[in-house]
C-alpha cells in the first residue's frame, strides 16, 4: 500500500472529492429521480470518513451503516461504479446485488454493511473476535448513529467486545436526529461516555469537523484499540447538512426540514463546495485552515477530474 | 446409550477434528453443560468453548461476524425459542450475505422445547416457523443414524445453518431404524424401510411415531416406504414423491405446532402423484390448547390410518 501524505492539501482534497461526489448524486441521479433506490446523502460527514481512511491498516475491517456513501468513497471507491451500483448496473461497485444500502467494498476493507439499526454492531464484535482468536494485530471498526445506539444490540455488542476482549473502534456519528425525531423529541439523554465505561471500553467525543485533527485523533484512537485489546467508542458530533425549509399553509415561513435521505433540494454546487459558513460543514473548517483561495483551487480541479471520471 | 449422550459424543469427536473451532453460549461450559448436550467438551488444542453474556441477539450477530471474517463457529443454545431474540440477525444479516460464497461456517445447535411443561411463552415446538423466515438450511435431528450423518456432514461446513436436537428424546435411549440411507448429500430426506404399500414421511421430530405406524402395518403385513424429512426448510421432495407415485398412498406425519408447517409442501407436490383420498395428513391442531403445559404429545391412531387406506380388513 503507498504511503498516504497526511498534510493539509491531501486531506483537504479528499474531503472535496467526497463533498463534490455527493453533490453529483444528489444533482443528476436523485434530484432528477434518476435512480429508484433509496441513496443516503452524508454531507457533513466527510471530516470522520477521510480520517477512518486514512486511520486504518492493511486487513483491518470496516462495519458500515445503511448512510455509508462517503466512506465508500472515501475508501476508494470510484465515483462511476457507485453510480453504476445505484442504477443497479453490473458494472456497479457490487455487480448491481447490493444498491445503496447495503454497498461494500470487500477489497477496500468494507466487508458488511447494514440497513437495520443496530444490526451491524454483533456482526463486527464477531469480525474483531475472529480476529482475536488468530492472534491479528487488526482492529475492527463498525459505523453506527445516535439513533442506532438506542438499539439493544449496542450495549450487547459493547459487553461482547470487552467480554472477548476484542480490538475494535465504534464510531457514533451523532447528528441529532433519527428520521424527523431529534434526540430529545424521543428519548431521555444517555451517557455514552459513562456506557462505555460501565463495561471497561474508554470513550472519544470528537467535535468541530477537523479532517486534520480527525486523522490524528483516529490515529492515537486505534493505538489504543489495538494495544489494549478492547473497545473504543468515539461519538462524532455532526450535522447532516442539506436541510431546508418547506412552505406550506399550515407552516407559511417554511417548516423546517432535516435531511435524511434522498435529495436535498437546496444543495447547490458552488466554487469551493462549501454548503454553510459554519463548524458544522467540513468544507468550511478546511477553508479556515488553508485558505479560502486555496481551498477554491482545490475544489476546481476536484471537479474537473470526478466530472472527467464519470463521463 | 441415550441420545443426548450420542448426540454429545458426536458434537465432541467432530469440533476436536474440525481445526481451528469457537464454541460458545450461555451455560455451554458451566453447571449442566446445556442438559448435557455439551458436557465434556472442553478447551483444547485448536477447539476454544467459551460461556458468553446473556445476549442472544448479540451472539448470533457474533457467530455470523465469526463466520464472515473465516472462522469457525458454533452458537450453542439452550432452547430454539431464543433464536427468536435473534431473528434479525439471522434472516436479515444473512440475506445479505448471500451474494458471496461463506468461507468460514456457522452452526446454531440448538434444543427444540418439545417437552410440554415449560409454559406458554416455550411453546413453539417446531423448526418451520423459523425456518420459513431465515430461509436457511434447518435440520431435525431424531436417531442414531441421522444424528451422525448430520452432525458430520453439517456441524463444520461452510456457510451457516441451524441444527435441532428434540428435548423429548434427550434422555430415551437413542434409536435405530430397521434401516437407514441418506436420501441426499445433504440429508435433508433419509429412508429407514423400503415397502411398496404405503409411503409414510415423518416431520419434525415424529420419527418415533413413524416407526411404530411402520411397525403396525407390518405386523398386519402391509409394508411402507418409511422417510423422515430432517429438513425444515423447504427442499425437493423427489425420493418422496417417487415412492408415493409407486406406492399410491402417501400419510404424512407432523409433530410440529407450526400454523406454517414446511410438511406442507410436500402435500402440495404429492397433488400430482396421489389422488386426494390416497393422502393422509396427521398434524397437530394448532390452538390454545398448545399454550397450556401439558405433555405435548403427538400421537397417532395407527389403526386409523389403515381404516383409511383399507389395508387391514376392519374386523
Amino acid at each position: 500500500m503507498p504511503a498516504i501524505s497526511n498534510d493539509l492539501n491531501s486531506i483537504a482534497l479528499d474531503v472535496l472529492k467526497l463533498r463534490f461526489a455527493m453533490m453529483l448524486v444528489n444533482e443528476h441521479l436523485k434530484k432528477k429521480g434518476a435512480v429508484r433506490i433509496p441513496v443516503h446523502l452524508a454531507l457533513g460527514h466527510e471530516a470522520i470518513a477521510v480520517a477512518l481512511a486514512r486511520t486504518v491498516k492493511p486487513h483491518d475491517a470496516i462495519i458500515l451503516s445503511h448512510r455509508n456513501l462517503h466512506y465508500n468513497l472515501a475508501f476508494g471507491a470510484p465515483l462511476g461504479a457507485v453510480i453504476n451500483e445505484f442504477y443497479l448496473k453490473t458494472s456497479g461497485l457490487a455487480g448491481g446485488e447490493l444498491g445503496s444500502m447495503n454497498l461494500i467494498n470487500a477489497k477496500a476493507g468494507i466487508i458488511y454493511t447494514s440497513s437495520v439499526l443496530g444490526n451491524n454492531l454483533p456482526v463486527a464484535a464477531g469480525v474483531a473476535l475472529a480476529d482475536r482468536l488468530r492472534s491479528q494485530d487488526t482492529v475492527t471498526t463498525v459505523v453506527t448513529g445516535d439513533g442506532a445506539m438506542e438499539e439493544g444490540a449496542f450495549y450487547e455488542s459493547l459487553l461482547m467486545m470487552s467480554t472477548f476482549r476484542a480490538s475494535a473502534i465504534i464510531i457514533i456519528e451523532n447528528n441529532g436526529w433519527s428520521l424527523a425525531s431529534e434526540i430529545a423529541e424521543r428519548r431521555c439523554p444517555i451517557d455514552v461516555a459513562g456506557m462505555a465505561k460501565s463495561t471497561g471500553a474508554s470513550f472519544h467525543h470528537l467535535t468541530g469537523n477537523s479532517a486534520p485533527g480527525y486523522v490524528e485523533k483516529l490515529q492515537q484512537i486505534r493505538q489504543e484499540a489495538a494495544t489494549n485489546c478492547a473497545p473504543v467508542v468515539v461519538e462524532v458530533g455532526l450535522k447532516t447538512l442539506g436541510d431546508w425549509r418547506m412552505s406550506t399553509p399550515e407552516y407559511p415561513d417554511g417548516k423546517y426540514i432535516n435531511y435524511h435521505a434522498g435529495a436535498a433540494p437546496k444543495v447547490e454546487v458552488s466554487e469551493t463546495l462549501q454548503l454553510a459558513e459554519t463548524a458544522d460543514d467540513p468544507v468550511h473548517v478546511l477553508g479556515g485552515l488553508i485558505g479560502t483561495k486555496t481551498l477554491a483551487e482545490l475544489a476546481s480541479g476536484v471537479r474537473s477530474r470526478l466530472m472527467s471520471e464519470i463521463q | 446409550m441415550n441420545y443426548v449422550e450420542h448426540l454429545n459424543s458426536l458434537v465432541r469427536n467432530r469440533a476436536s477434528a474440525a481445526g481451528p473451532l469457537f464454541i460458545y453460549g450461555q451455560n455451554v461450559c458451566s453447571g449442566s453443560c446445556l442438559g448435557g448436550m455439551m458436557r465434556n467438551i472442553v478447551s483444547s488444542g485448536q477447539l476454544t468453548i467459551r460461556n458468553t453474556p446473556n445476549t442472544e441477539n448479540g451472539l448470533m450477530g457474533l457467530g455470523l461476524g465469526l463466520m464472515l471474517r473465516g472462522a469457525s463457529a458454533i452458537y450453542a443454545m439452550k432452547q430454539h425459542d431464543f433464536m427468536l431474540l435473534g431473528i434479525d440477525q439471522l434472516a436479515n444479516t444473512t440475506y445479505a450475505m448471500r451474494h458471496r460464497p461463506a468461507e468460514g461456517s456457522f452452526t446454531i445447535l440448538t434444543i427444540v422445547v418439545d417437552s410440554g411443561y415449560e409454559g406458554p411463552q416455550s411453546s413453539l415446538n417446531n423448526l418451520s416457523d423459523i425456518a420459513s423466515i431465515i430461509r436457511l438450511p434447518c435440520f431435525t435431528i431424531t436417531n442414531r443414524d441421522d444424528a451422525t450423518a448430520i452432525i458430520d456432514r453439517h456441524l463444520v461446513a461452510p456457510g451457516v445453518r441451524v441444527i435441532a436436537a428434540s428435548q423429548r428424546l434427550f434422555r430415551t435411549p437413542v434409536v435405530a431404524g430397521p434401516s437407514f440411507e441418506a436420501c441426499d448429500g445433504d440429508v435433508s430426506i433419509a429412508r429407514y424401510a423400503s415397502g411398496g404399500d404405503v409411503t409414510v414421511a415423518c416431520f419434525n421430530f415424529s420419527l418415533p411415531q413413524g416407526f411404530d405406524l411402520h411397525g403396525h402395518l407390518q405386523q398386519h403385513g402391509v409394508k411402507s416406504d418409511l422417510f423422515s424429512v430432517n429438513a425444515a426448510h423447504v427442499v425437493g421432495y423427489g425420493p418422496i414423491l417417487a415412492s408415493a407415485k409407486r406406492t399410491g398412498r402417501l400419510v404424512v406425519l407432523d409433530d410440529s405446532k407450526s400454523a406454517n408447517p414446511v410438511s406442507q409442501h410436500l402435500l402440495l407436490a404429492a397433488r400430482s402423484v396421489c389422488k386426494p383420498d390416497r393422502t393422509l395428513y396427521v398434524k397437530r391442531p394448532v390452538n390454545d390448547e398448545l399454550l397450556r403445559p401439558n405433555a405435548d404429545r403427538f400421537e397417532v391412531d395407527t389403526d386409523m390410518v389403515c381404516r383409511h387406506f383399507g389395508l387391514i380388513p376392519v374386523a
